[in-house]
């Protein structure tokens, strides 16, 4: 998720930015009760691959800023033409492209370092290839509203900041390579952050970005509620699949047993969540009452209506204190939501692209089917048609679940807080003790 | 499938449909659906859709539904499958009484 990774490299570069005299950190001279402990080969080194780890950094700034506001053809822009988010991809793809460093390579990635200090720039390289697959994974333009965009800039902008700030304090560094044009980089960066600061943020961008893909859990079935939760997991992830219109009427029945088991269970301990159990196990029912009639073989679903016995086999099973875990009820909810959700959308999709139907005699023979001994004619007509049954009223109305209102994660402001003051940090005056305030 | 089979099972579909939408508990309706996914599983999805009975008594419905259900073996059903289904439709009934 893009919170993960944004939040891993602001704490790396917060860690960097709290940390002076650079050379006694890598080993060098400084105080004289502290032995040097590389030469000035072995610095120089250490100076290239932080180089090439603040490379990576600068490439995922760049990307943060092409994701988020993806203006194109700014070769032919001037200064007063582009923006101040412009401003700074301008300046990030000049740097980028003046700089003759590489980018680390995955060995130096993962390799932990002998001195702290690379080691945070490890960590903070580290984060940003993970980072990169968010931008193809939900956290792009056209995907992010106003407020997330703005946003993901400023983050990056931030993050430009620090690293033209550790820039100066690194100078020294044996055979150190400085930014073609820190000034202009760091203005745009202060500028295009301001900018980007001014209205309310929006962390719920947090949330978006890449995850691993969910995964069957396969196995025994395991005991009480877990095992409930174990086939409905399942069924969710084999609905991915468009199921046949037999599979289809499978999976609403097994839903509407599960939903009157749970609201039976649920009675006695929480009266007001066993009605929404009850409503949803009633429109599961007009739901199965309406499909009697729908066909269609396309597709697949055995294995989806499986899951669904096997979940309603096992909240049969239950006993009557198998649902008193708040938690447990609640990830049952979330699952069923997700199942409501994925059903709604399976039926809209079959609706509009003709590939489930609705089975209506006609009152007449067949006499062109062939065959010696005529059959009944029988008409199968989209559910979109005049004869349309009440199907996808009841999926549009009732059984659509209300779009979750996203929560940003706890430490989001706090972690970007933290990161401002960072940059904003100044090392204490020479003899003072951090501890002690100084008079 | 012939015609004879086809208005055997049409009429099953239809009976057990409006017992299903006519029983008296939330319970007996969902095992007479059962019983309704359970004949067209077994036929697939070559069956006739379902229409309007002329009589709405609890008790005609189950004995159309039940000969139209034991028909069936005469038209290539394996007679254990139609009893099983036959055992669900009485299990429903069970379930049905006032």
């Amino acid at each position: 998720m893009y919170g993960e990774t944004s939040g891993m490299l602001r704490g790396a570069l917060g860690e960097l930015l709290r940390q002076h005299r650079i050379q006694q950190r890598i080993g060098g001279a400084g105080i004289h009760t502290v032995p040097v402990t590389t030469t000035v080969g072995e610095r120089k080194e250490i100076g290239q691959q932080i180089a090439r780890y603040r490379h990576g950094v600068l490439v995922w700034c760049h990307q943060a800023m092409r994701a988020a506001n993806p203006r194109i053809g700014l070769e032919g822009s001037t200064g007063r033409t582009r923006g101040p988010a412009e401003e700074l991809r301008y300046r990030l793809e000049r740097t980028l492209r003046d700089s003759d460093v590489d980018l680390p390579t995955l060995d130096e990635l993962v390799t932990p370092q002998r001195f702290d200090l690379v080691e945070s720039w490890r960590e903070a390289a580290r984060a940003c290839a993970l980072g990169e697959h968010d931008f193809a994974n939900g956290v792009g333009y056209g995907r992010l509203s106003e407020a997330q965009c703005l946003t993901v800039i400023k983050d990056a902008a931030d993050v430009v900041r620090g690293l033209v700030s550790l820039d100066r304090r690194y100078a020294n560094v044996p055979g150190w390579q400085p930014f073609p044009e820190p000034g202009r980089l760091g203005r745009a960066a202060a500028t295009c952050a301001t900018w980007a600061g001014y209205g309310e943020p929006d962390y719920t961008v947090d949330r978006r970005g890449w995850r691993p893909v969910p995964t069957l859990i396969d196995g025994p079935g395991l005991p009480g509620i877990t095992g409930v939760l174990q086939a409905q997991h399942n069924l969710l992830l084999y609905l991915g699949h468009f199921p046949t219109a037999q599979n289809l009427r499978l999976v609403l029945d097994s839903q509407r047993n599960i939903s009157r088991e749970a609201a039976r269970r649920l009675a006695p301990i929480d009266p007001v969540l066993a009605e929404r159990w009850q409503q949803r196990g009633e429109t599961y029912g007009r739901l199965v009452r309406e499909a009697r009639d729908l066909g269609g073989v396309f597709g697949t679903g055995g294995a989806a209506a499986g899951q669904g016995a096997v979940a309603a086999t096992r909240m049969a099973e239950l006993d009557d204190a198998g649902l008193s875990e708040t938690q447990q009820i609640r990830r049952l909810q979330r699952m069923s939501a997700g199942i409501d959700e994925r059903v709604c959308n399976l039926v809209e999709y079959g609706a509009a692209q003709r590939l489930y139907f609705h089975r209506v005699n006609l009152p007449r023979l067949d006499l062109d089917a062939g065959e010696l001994v005529h059959t009944s004619q029988r008409k199968f007509v989209p559910i979109i048609s005049a004869v349309q049954s009440e199907l996808l009223a009841i999926v549009r109305s009732d059984l659509r679940p209300t779009p979750i209102q996203r929560k940003p994660p706890k430490g989001a402001a706090r972690s970007r807080l933290n990161f401002e003051a960072a940059l904003h940090h100044r090392p204490p005056p020479r003899g003072a003790s951090p501890d002690v305030p100084s008079i | 499938m012939l015609l004879a089979h086809a208005v055997i099972l049409g009429q099953a579909r239809s009976y057990v449909a409006a017992l299903a939408d006519a029983a008296l508990t939330t319970d007996a309706s969902i095992e007479y659906d059962r019983v309704l996914l359970q004949i067209d599983f077994i036929h697939g999805d070559q069956i006739p859709g379902i229409s309007p009975v002329p009589v709405t008594d609890r008790d005609v419905l189950f004995d159309a539904a039940e000969s139209a259900i034991e028909d069936l073996a005469g038209h290539g059903i394996d007679s254990l499958t139609v009893e099983l289904v036959l055992d669900m439709l009485w299990a429903a009934r069970d379930l049905d009484a006032p």
